[in-house]
C-alpha cells in the first residue's frame, strides 16, 4: 500500500493549479508566471519520485505492484459497473509519473531562457503546465474514461502552443493540421472505448482484465474482440503519429521548440505507446492485432527516416526521427516486446528532449532553423555541441550510449518474435505465416537503424562542422544563457547513461517490472546485458551495431569530407537521374501530402456539394414549399370571403349543421362517443 | 298543461322562421328582425324546459337571453344606422365592402 495516498492526488493537482494561477494573473507575475509553473512541476516531479520509490520498495521491482486510489464515484450505477475517477498506480504508470514530470520539469527550466523574451509569456507557461496535466492524468488514469478526457486535453493543448504564433499563417495551419489528424485517431479511440463499454460492462483496466480473463478463451464474438484492440490502437496512431495519420508531427514544429520538445520527448506521441503497452495483456490475444501494430510500425519507421534524409530544417530532421523512433516502439510492442518498448521510451525521452533542447540552442543562436544557413557553429556554441553529440550519439546508436542498448532489443525482439501460426485469407488465398512476419519487420528495422545513423550525423556535420554559412556580418552566434545550458548539461548525463545503467545495472529488474504477470510467459525473450555469454552471442547485435556505424562513416564521407557534391547529383540533367527520383519521392513525402489533400479536397468538395443540395433543394426547398402553399392555399381560401353577408351566414349556419351531424351521428358510431 | 312537444315544435317553427329570413331577405332591418325571431326560439325553449323540469334557472336564462336581445338590436339598428349614412342603403347585397 502506498502511503499519504493525497500525495498520488497532488502529483495532478499542482501543475493543474498552476495553469489556473497563470492563466488567470499570470501577466501581473515575474517572468509571465514561468516560476510558479516550474515550482509546481518541481514538486510534482518529487511526489512521483515518492510514490515510485514506494512502489519499488513494495514488490515493484521483480514483481508486480498495482494499486487502485480510489476517488470518488463519478457516474453511479446500480449494476455495478460506476464509472469511478480513481488513479491507478503500477509499475508502469509510477515510471511513466517520473519520466514525464521530470521531462516536464526540465523543458520548463529550459524555457525560463528560451521564451524570456517572448511577448505571450503567461499563455505559454498556463498551456504547458495544462499540457503536462494532461500527460500526468493519462498515465495514471484507472479507467478509460477518464483517460480519454486527459488525452483530449493533451489535444487541445498540442492545438494551442503549436499555434502558438498564432499570427504566422504556417503555425495557424499547422496547429489546425495537428489538431484534426489526431481527431480521426481520437474518434476510434472512443468508438473503441464504446465497444468496450458494451462487450465487458466496466472501462476500468481491472476490470477489463479480470472480465477478460473469465471469457477467454471463449469470447463473446472473436471479431469484436479483435476489432477493439484495432480501435484502440488507431487512436494510438493519431497521437503518435504513425503512419497513415503521421502528417501533423512534422508540421507541428512551427511551434516554440521547447513545446516540439515537449510534445515529442515527454507527452502527447508517447501517449501512444503507453496505451498500447498498457492494452497489451488484451492486444496478446491477439496476433492479429499485434500482427496489424508490428507492420504499421516497421513502415512508419523505414518511411519516416527515409523523409528524415532529405530535410534541411534541422527541427524537422528530429520530427521524422521521432516518427521513427516511435515505430520502433510500436514494432517493438507488436512482437511482444514490451521491456524493450519502455526501454526505448525511456532513453528516447531523454535523448530527443536533449536533441530538440538542443536545437532550440542553436535556433536560439542563429535565429534560422534551415541547416545550409548553419555551419561551424562547433566552436561557437561548445556546450550546445556537445549536448547535441551526445545525444546524436544515442539516437544513432553508438555502441554504449543508450539508445544503442534499447534499439538492439527491439530489433532482437522482432527478430525472435515467433508465433508460429498462419493467418489464412479469405476463401483459403492469401495465407500468411506469422513466422516470416517477424523477420520483415526486423529487416525493415534494421534498415532504419542505417538510415537514422546517417541523417543523425548529417544534421551533425551540416550544423556544427564546415565553414560558416549564415551571414557573418549579421548574425552573431552565442552560447545560450545558463538555465538552458544547464539543462542540457543534465540531459546529456541522461541521453548518454540511462541506457547503459538500466541495462547493466538492473536490466533483468527492469524486464520485471514492466511486463505484468499475465504476459510473463508470453513476452519475446530478449537476453539481458546482465548474463554477458547471452547477451554477445546474439547476432543482431552485430548487426544492429555494424549497420548504425557505416550510416554515420557515410555522413562523414558525404559531409564532413565532403567526398560527394550532394547539389551537383541532385540538378537536372548533370546528376544520377535515379537518384533525383528518389530525392524527389522522400523530399515530396512519398506523396503523402499530396494524397491527403486529394482525398480531402476530394471529400470536401463532395461534402460541400451535398450540403449545398441538401441546404437549397431540401431545406429550403422544405421552407419555400410551406411558403408557396400558404399562398396558394390562402388563395383559394380568400375566395370565400365575397362580403356577402348572407353567404356568411349560411357558412356558419352549415358549419354549425355539420358538426351537429358529426357529433350525433357519425362519432357514435365510429368510436362509441359523440353527443348525448 | 301544455304538452312538451308543442311548445318545441312551436320554438322549432319560430327558428326555421327566423332562419329563412336571416338567408333569404336583403332588408338589413328586416334581417335583424329575423335573428330576434331566433333568439325569440330558443328563449322559448328555455322556458318550456323550465316549466317542464320545474327548475327555476331556465327562466332566469330567458330573462338573461330578453335583455341581451334588446341589447343586441339597439347595437344592430345603430349599425345599420351609420351604414345608412355612409352608404346610402341597407341592402345587404350591396354592402359587400367587407371582402378580399
Amino acid at each position: 500500500m502506498i502511503a499519504n495516498e493525497w500525495v498520488v492526488w497532488l502529483i495532478l493537482i499542482l501543475p493543474l493549479a498552476a495553469f489556473v494561477l497563470v492563466g488567470l494573473i499570470g501577466r501581473r507575475l515575474p517572468e509571465g508566471g514561468g516560476h510558479v509553473v516550474v515550482g509546481a512541476m518541481a514538486g510534482s516531479f518529487v511526489l512521483s519520485l515518492y510514490v515510485f520509490v514506494q512502489v519499488l520498495l513494495q514488490g515493484g521491482l521483480g514483481g508486480n505492484f498495482s494499486q487502485t486510489v480510489d476517488g470518488y464515484i463519478w457516474l453511479p450505477s446500480l449494476a455495478g459497473n460506476e464509472i469511478r475517477i480513481s488513479i491507478l498506480i503500477d509499475n508502469l504508470s509510477a515510471l511513466m509519473l517520473v519520466l514525464v514530470s521530470f521531462l516536464c520539469l526540465l523543458i520548463f527550466i529550459y524555457s525560463l531562457g528560451y521564451m524570456h523574451d517572448e511577448e505571450g509569456k503567461p499563455r505559454y507557461y498556463a498551456e504547458v503546465s495544462l499540457f503536462a496535466t494532461g500527460m500526468l492524468g493519462t498515465v495514471s488514469a484507472d479507467n478509460f474514461l477518464q483517460l480519454l478526457i486527459f488525452w483530449e486535453i493533451m489535444g487541445l493543448c498540442s492545438y494551442l502552443l503549436i499555434g502558438f504564433w498564432y499570427t504566422k499563417p504556417e503555425a495557424a495551419a499547422a496547429a489546425k493540421k495537428a489538431f484534426l489528424v489526431t481527431r480521426v485517431g481520437d474518434v476510434l479511440f472512443l468508438v473503441g472505448v464504446l465497444v468496450i463499454w458494451n462487450v465487458f460492462g466496466t472501462l476500468s483496466f481491472e476490470g477489463i482484465r479480470t472480465r477478460m480473463a473469465s471469457l477467454y478463451p471463449d469470447p463473446l464474438t472473436p471479431q469484436l474482440l479483435t476489432l477493439i484492440p484495432l480501435l484502440l490502437f488507431g487512436g494510438a496512431v493519431g497521437k503518435s503519429a504513425q503512419f497513415p495519420l503521421h502528417a501533423w508531427l512534422p508540421d507541428a514544429m512551427e511551434g516554440p521548440t521547447t513545446v516540439s520538445a515537449l510534445i515529442h520527448a515527454a507527452t502527447m506521441v508517447k501517449a501512444g505507446v503507453y496505451i498500447t503497452a498498457r492494452t497489451l495483456p488484451i492486444l496478446a490475444l491477439f496476433p492479429e492485432a499485434l500482427a496489424t501494430i508490428a507492420v504499421i510500425g516497421a513502415i512508419t519507421a523505414l518511411m519516416a527516416a527515409t523523409m528524415a534524409l532529405v530535410v534541411f530544417d534541422i527541427k524537422r530532421v528530429l520530427a521524422y526521427s521521432t516518427i521513427s523512433q516511435l515505430a520502433y516502439m510500436f514494432v517493438s510492442l507488436g512482437t511482444l516486446g514490451l521491456a524493450p518498448a519502455l526501454f526505448h521510451l525511456m532513453d528516447h525521452a531523454f535523448f530527443k528532449a536533449l536533441l530538440f533542447l538542443g536545437s532550440g540552442s542553436v535556433i536560439h543562436g542563429t535565429h534560422t532553423q534551415d541547416m545550409r544557413q548553419m555551419g561551424g557553429l562547433k566552436d561557437k556554441m561548445p556546450w550546445t555541441y556537445r549536448a547535441m553529440l551526445a545525444g546524436s550519439m544515442s539516437l544513432a546508436g553508438i555502441p554504449g550510449i543508450s539508445g544503442w542498448w534499447s534499439k538492439d532489443e527491439i530489433l532482437t525482439s522482432a527478430a525472435r518474435y515467433q508465433p508460429n501460426m498462419v493467418m489464412t485469407g479469405p476463401l483459403g488465398y492469401f495465407s500468411f505465416s506469422y513466422t516470416t512476419l517477424g523477420w520483415s519487420v526486423f529487416a525493415l528495422g534494421l534498415i532504419t537503424a542505417g538510415l537514422t545513423a546517417f541523417y543523425t550525423f548529417r544534421m551533425v556535420y551540416l550544423t556544427f562542422y564546415g565553414k560558416p554559412r549564415y551571414d557573418e556580418e549579421l548574425v552573431h552566434p552565442h552560447e545560450s544563457p545558463a538555465p538552458m545550458v544547464n539543462v542540457l548539461k543534465v540531459l546529456s548525463a541522461f541521453a548518454l547513461l540511462s541506457g547503459a545503467v538500466t541495462a547493466l545495472g538492473f536490466m533483468g529488474a527492469f524486464d520485471h517490472m514492466i511486463v505484468p504477470d499475465s504476459l510473463e510467459h508470453k513476452v519475446t525473450e530478449v537476453p539481458a546485458a546482465s548474463d554477458i555469454a547471452a547477451y554477445i552471442a546474439n547476432p543482431v547485435l552485430y548487426a544492429s551495431t555494424l549497420i548504425a556505424l557505416l550510416g554515420v562513416y557515410v555522413a562523414y564521407f558525404v559531409y564532413k569530407l565532403g567526398r560527394v557534391d550532394t547539389e551537383r547529383l541532385l540538378l537536372p540533367g548533370a546528376g544520377n537521374p535515379v537518384l533525383r527520383a528518389i530525392h524527389y519521392a522522400f523530399s515530396h513525402k512519398w506523396g503523402m501530402d499530396w494524397l491527403f489533400l486529394k482525398i480531402a479536397a476530394a471529400g470536401d468538395r463532395g461534402l460541400g456539394f451535398f450540403a449545398d443540395f441538401v441546404d437549397r433543394r431540401v431545406i429550403d426547398g422544405v421552407t419555400f414549399a410551406f411558403g408557396r402553399g400558404a399562398f396558394g392555399g390562402s388563395d383559394v381560401l380568400r375566395r370565400a370571403a365575397d362580403g356577402v353577408v348572407r353567404n356568411y351566414t349560411a357558412w356558419i349556419i352549415g358549419g354549425i349543421a355539420l358538426l351537429l351531424i358529426v357529433g350525433k351521428f357519425v362519432l357514435p358510431s365510429v368510436s362509441g362517443g359523440g353527443l348525448p | 298543461m301544455i304538452p312538451l312537444e308543442y311548445e318545441l315544435v312551436l320554438s322549432a317553427l319560430l327558428f326555421c322562421i327566423g332562419l329563412y329570413g336571416v338567408l333569404a331577405r336583403r332588408n338589413g332591418i328586416i334581417v335583424l328582425m329575423s335573428i330576434e325571431i331566433l333568439l325569440n326560439a330558443s328563449i322559448l325553449n328555455f322556458v318550456a324546459f323550465s316549466s317542464y323540469s320545474g327548475n327555476a334557472s331556465g327562466q332566469v336564462f330567458a330573462l338573461l337571453g330578453i335583455a341581451v336581445a334588446a341589447a343586441e338590436a339597439a347595437v344592430g339598428l345603430a349599425v345599420f344606422l351609420a351604414i345608412y349614412q355612409t352608404h346610402g342603403t341597407i341592402e345587404l347585397d350591396k354592402i359587400r365592402f367587407l371582402k378580399w
